[in-house]
């Protein structure tokens, strides 16, 4: 029995060999190769099978999700702290107390954890809130105003799941792209991506393709600020 | 059958853009607009290759599908994500890719079960079991990327004879070997390297002899080792 000239066509195109490189020295070779990876791929497609396609339509959208809702957690500039940072209970006058404005956080370097509920709370302004926790501003975040809001929902998913909690840093002005939380009288505070820019208006973007995209009129007191860090809590 | 596509560089703007006529390289730019159609049709377009790839590749590959789904999301993540230069051929990058995801796997588990094997021996001292570990080791690190030799699911002999291959055979001849195992016929290889069907026969006459002699001047390889592959 003798090895066929196939098995040895085979031995020597096989994953036995390293993998052809795409830019092969030999100008004519390298616009054959290109030529031959377009037949093949044509090929195989003529070849596909009518179950085969079927499969190809439905797992194409799919596929579209996962591929575009990876990129959208790509490129949000929202750091993750691996390690929640510290928290204490506010206090008045040096003495600890179990809830306090939110506003008298600042003065302490803290933020205080809002537990508002991140796209919930229709009609409830975070000003009203009382804060029971203050969070201390982790290293590298400049003083200032911020406030910790613990997220609800899965519409920032993978970005931002259920029960995380983002830093926000007040007042500072949406740029498309960024993360945002915005307040709507019909659905309270959400966190959001921002859309490309369009005067009067904002689009407010899901990373979960679930969700569509919504517009809300710009004015004074739509942005509460931007998510500048997230972190997991443990239950 | 194959509807030569034309690479076109940019679409009109205000245009609707019909993702089904770009060529490879104007889709995966068309996918950096984060173009919806354009993504469903880059996975529409390559999948079937990759399905074919994973069966070219023999066994030992679980669950095919799911790898060629994992290898199609990390390609598009990476061309939308990544201003990388787009690759000669989408098709060949693409196959490459899943090739290499194939081949660390088979790695892998060729380490693990040795390893096991080593673990399981019947008088198996903690120093033997260490020492396997270094000198596994040891060969990696002396092997170097990419020519590091085979790792479970592949003979040696099989290795050694695709090593002398690879060392007497040209590049070109390589290509048209690799065209020939895809049942590409004389008359395209002509048209594809620009030169005449008469010249392309000699080639891969020429090719077969110089394959076979290879093989046979190559030591302790004898049909079985060949045959016994998976």
């Amino acid at each position: 029995m003798t090895t066929s000239d196939d098995e040895l066509l085979s031995l020597a195109s096989g994953r036995d060999l390293p993998a052809l490189p795409d830019d092969l020295a030999g100008a004519a070779v390298a616009r054959g190769q290109r030529r031959f990876w377009a037949w093949w791929a044509a090929t195989c497609r003529a070849r596909e099978s009518e179950t085969d396609a079927a499969r190809s339509a439905v797992g194409a959208e799919r596929f579209a999700d996962r591929v575009l809702s990876r990129v959208a957690a790509l490129d949000v500039p929202v750091r993750r702290l691996d390690c929640a940072p510290s928290c204490r209970r506010p206090t008045v006058d040096g003495a600890p107390v179990d809830g306090a404005p939110v506003a008298s956080a600042w003065a302490a370097g803290a933020a205080p954890l809002v537990e508002i509920g991140v796209a919930a709370g229709v009609g409830r302004a975070l000003w009203d809130e009382v804060a029971e926790l203050w969070v201390d501003l982790p290293e590298g975040v400049p003083p200032g105003r911020y406030v910790a809001l613990r997220v609800t929902g899965d519409s920032m998913q993978p970005l931002l799941m259920p029960g995380d909690v983002v830093l926000v840093e007040l007042g500072t002005p949406p740029t498309s792209g960024s993360v945002i939380v915005a307040r709507d009288a019909d659905d309270g505070y959400m966190v959001k991506r921002v859309g490309p820019a369009r005067a009067g208006s904002l689009e407010l973007q899901s990373i979960n393709p679930a969700y569509d995209p919504i517009r809300i009129v710009a004015g004074p007191g739509t942005v509460l600020g931007r998510v500048i860090l997230r972190w997991h809590v443990e239950e | 059958m194959a509807v030569e596509r034309r690479d076109v560089s940019a679409p009109a703007a205000g245009a609707v853009l019909d993702v089904a006529v770009l060529g490879d390289r104007a889709l995966v730019t068309a996918m950096r607009g984060e173009e919806r159609r354009a993504v469903v049709e880059f996975y529409r377009r390559f999948r079937p290759v990759l399905l074919v790839a994973v069966g070219r590749l023999g066994g030992g590959v679980p669950d095919g599908e799911a790898l060629v789904e994992d290898v199609l999301t990390d390609a598009a993540v990476h061309f939308i994500g990544t201003a990388t230069p787009l690759p000669l051929s989408v098709a060949g990058y693409l196959v490459r890719g899943l090739r290499n995801r194939v081949l660390n796997d088979v790695r892998a588990r060729g380490r693990l079960a040795r390893r096991v094997r080593e673990a399981a021996d019947p008088a198996p001292d903690a120093e033997s079991v260490v020492a396997g570990c270094c000198s596994e080791y040891a060969r990696r690190a002396s092997a170097g990327p990419g020519r590091d030799a085979w790792d479970g699911g592949v003979s040696p002999i099989v290795a050694h004879v695709a090593a002398v291959i690879e060392a007497a055979m040209t590049e070109e001849e390589r290509v048209v070997a690799t065209w020939l195992a895809h049942g590409v016929t004389q008359r395209q290889i002509a048209e594809w390297l620009g030169i005449t069907e008469a010249a392309a026969a000699k080639r891969v006459s020429r090719l077969r002899a110089r394959l076979r002699a290879v093989v046979d001047a190559a030591p302790a390889v004898g049909a079985s080792a060949l045959g016994g592959r998976e």
